[in-house]
């Protein structure tokens, strides 16, 4: 079991047994429903990283890097991209909107959409 | 998701842009992270600006310097960009920088989103802040924004609705951070990078991603709550229309305790690091401090009510005792850092003072707050000056000790430049000697009886000769940031080029490539067979010392 798994097993473990713990001191159910969520959270990673175990090999996981694999060059990268600060602006502009002006919200809306299509464009 | 990180592939696409329009494009997650910390830097010099207006309005009694309407705003502002727009942030900005160097990877998992969240983090902060410009002013309800006092009825400006909406901003940018920050490690690491040889400081990171995860949600929708309060009719918060006003108290503190972890885990890293290189020894128990962080943040979820104790409607047992528990792992954590020290061959570099510095304060800190863990201690310190000295001790003397160690650690790495040794010891012992004039006599001023939040205070002469003292210790703070500023000045005009390891004796991954790094990080990878890579790589008659 990979020590990603082990994180979440032990996170969750940990949220049932304070919301345990809390129920049984307090009886009080908001507090216990929220430490609960947390361990249901880190169940659905949980789940999701023992359904994909099989398929994934990390090179990280190797404790001894293949001599081949030292000293490669790292290619992968990112390149640059106007949309995170333009969506940001259009993030900004939104929720200023929906509470001082419900035109900048509809506008900035608007804008934020095109802004995701474009991000999407982009990654893809 | 195998050998992402590393694949030889087709020569990267970039269009490299240059001057501003090159940091607004920038997805780099080297520029991302000094774009954080000179973001976070400003906040730092208006915050402090604060402060200095806050103790000279206190440095006497029945003193007009500002208006009292005037010093709620700048108390509430001091407080919510120390901790909202510096503290935490400055340790994304550093993580930002440091986690793919120190896993090995090229850049973070998801680019864009890393970009996308320091630009909602600069623009909520200026949101923030540009209600000082708006009818009625800039925010006054303190850096919690209690209900009623955050309600439209008494915080009737638009400063409260942008206060609302521009830490709603950053807490949504928090969150975007931290999957990057718990995924990069996590799947992009080098080969040979297990989990178990990543750094403490990469550890400490992914413990906090996990309590951003957990804890900013809760904060986003009790300001929602409070907006919709505000401007929908809604009564959340409204005791006469069946709303409860200490409902706002439960969900903002589930978020306000695990972020005093938020900002102090990184920190953790930061000290763990700097302890090491500057005792010439590997870190003494390593699994003890990865563990403690996660049992840290885990602890830290079940405590949010000890903030409350004096409401007198929370369960006082099991918040005090949990709040107890706490310094369990923080105890594992300083018993390793005194340990690591133990017979290394020390040296006092700069770095190496403000971590000695982080400690004696962080540990004042520490003690303050087992006290006021304890209810009864609790009912006569809370809402006096006794706390505002426990946080500061434990913020201030921890996380701006670190901040400075973590700056001078790390800034030939960033910008390639060593900053003066002279002008880092003078600004040290300026700021170890300001911090403590500041914030001892607070400690005294509390157990007196004076209340935090006052505008002015009677003329009482015990009083008036320890707020005077603290003010005092203020203005040496002042010169000793000024120092900071200076030192970078001077230094800059030296620049030099580098090694790899200009310490000697750093370890971790960062220290095994160019100073600064190139664009991709490494021009090449080096083996990676123990926790000290770059150490192994320097000094390799030495590697069999490295553990594996």
């Amino acid at each position: 079991m990979s020590i990603a798994t082990r994180i979440f097993i032990s996170s969750m473990t940990f949220g049932i047994l304070v919301a345990v713990a809390y129920w049984w001191d307090t009886r009080e159910v908001v507090g216990t429903f929220l430490l609960g969520l947390f361990a249901v959270g880190f169940a659905f990673v949980v789940a999701f990283l023992l359904s994909i175990r099989s398929k994934t090999k990390l090179d990280g996981d190797e404790q001894r890097a293949p001599a081949e694999l030292a000293g490669e060059e790292i290619a992968v990268v990112s390149a640059e991209s106007p949309w995170p600060v333009v969506l940001a602006v259009c993030a900004t502009c939104m929720v200023i909107g929906i509470v001082l002006h419900p035109m900048l919200a509809v506008f900035a809306l608007a804008a934020f959409l095109v802004v995701i299509w474009q991000l999407v464009r982009e990654s893809v | 998701m195998s050998a992402v990180a590393t694949t030889a592939a087709a020569p990267p696409r970039r269009l490299v842009k240059h001057g501003i329009l090159g940091w607004l494009v920038t997805t780099n997650h080297k520029q991302i992270g000094i774009l954080y910390i000179c973001t976070t830097l400003v906040f730092f010099l208006i915050a402090g600006f604060l402060a200095d207006v806050i103790r000279l309005q206190l440095a006497g009694p029945q003193q007009n310097f500002v208006s009292p309407h005037t010093y709620n705003e700048v108390f509430t502002l001091h407080g919510t960009a120390m901790i909202f727009l510096f503290i935490a942030p400055f340790g994304f900005g550093i993580a930002n920088f440091l986690i793919p160097l120190q896993c090995g990877a090229a850049d973070m998992a998801f680019p864009r989103l890393n970009a996308f969240g320091y630009w909602l983090f600069l623009l909520g902060g200026l949101t923030v802040f540009s209600g000082v410009f708006a009818a009625g002013g800039g925010a006054s309800a303190g850096w919690y924004a209690y209900t009623p006092l955050s309600d439209i009825r008494v915080s009737s400006g638009i400063g409260q609705d942008l206060w609302f909406i521009g830490l709603t901003l950053t807490s949504i940018s928090g969150i975007l951070t931290a999957i990057n920050f718990l995924v990069t490690p996590i799947v992009f690491r080098a080969p040979g990078m297990t989990m178990w040889r990543l750094p403490v400081f990469t550890w400490e990171m992914i413990a906090t991603s996990l309590l951003i995860l957990m804890a900013f949600p809760p904060l986003t929708a009790a300001f929602a709550m409070a907006l919709m309060d505000r401007h929908a009719n809604a009564h959340f918060f409204d005791p006469t229309r069946g709303g409860d006003p200490v409902l706002y108290q439960h969900t903002f503190w589930f978020f306000g305790h695990p972020e005093v972890y938020v900002m102090i885990l990184p920190m953790f890293g930061v000290i763990t690091e700097v302890i090491a290189v500057f005792s010439r020894k590997p870190v003494f128990g390593y699994t003890g401090l990865v563990l403690s962080a996660f049992a840290i943040a885990g602890l830290s979820m079940g405590v949010w009510a000890h903030h409350m104790f004096t409401t007198g409607a929370v369960n006082d047992p099991f918040f005090s005792a949990m709040s107890f528990l706490i310094a369990v792992p923080t105890g594992i954590k300083f018993f390793n850092w005194i340990a690591t020290m133990w017979r290394g061959a020390i040296s006092f570099e700069t770095p190496m003072l403000f971590a000695i510095g982080f400690l004696l304060n962080f540990l004042v800190g520490g003690i303050t707050g087992v006290m006021v863990a304890s209810p009864p201690i609790d009912f006569q310190a809370n809402g006096s000056y006794f706390l505002v000295s426990h946080f500061h001790y434990t913020l201030g003397g921890g996380s701006m000790f670190a901040i400075f160690a973590a700056l001078y650690f790390w800034f030939p790495k960033i910008w390639g430049v060593k900053l003066d040794e002279r002008w880092g010891r003078f600004n040290f012992w300026t700021m170890f000697v300001g911090f403590n004039v500041t914030f001892a006599p607070m400690l005294f001023l509390g157990m007196m009886g004076m209340p935090r939040r006052v505008y002015t205070y009677p003329a009482i002469p015990a009083w008036h000769d320890l707020n005077l003292l603290a003010s005092i210790g203020t203005a040496i703070i002042t010169i000793s940031v000024a120092s900071f500023a200076w030192n970078v000045i001077v230094s800059s005009r030296k620049r030099e080029a580098l090694p790899e390891d200009p310490w000697g004796s750093a370890y971790t991954l960062e220290w095994a490539t160019s100073s600064p790094p190139p664009e991709l990080n490494f021009d090449s990878l080096p083996p990676i067979r123990s926790k000290r890579p770059a150490f192994d790589k320097h000094h390799p008659e030495l590697a069999h010392t490295s553990p594996p």
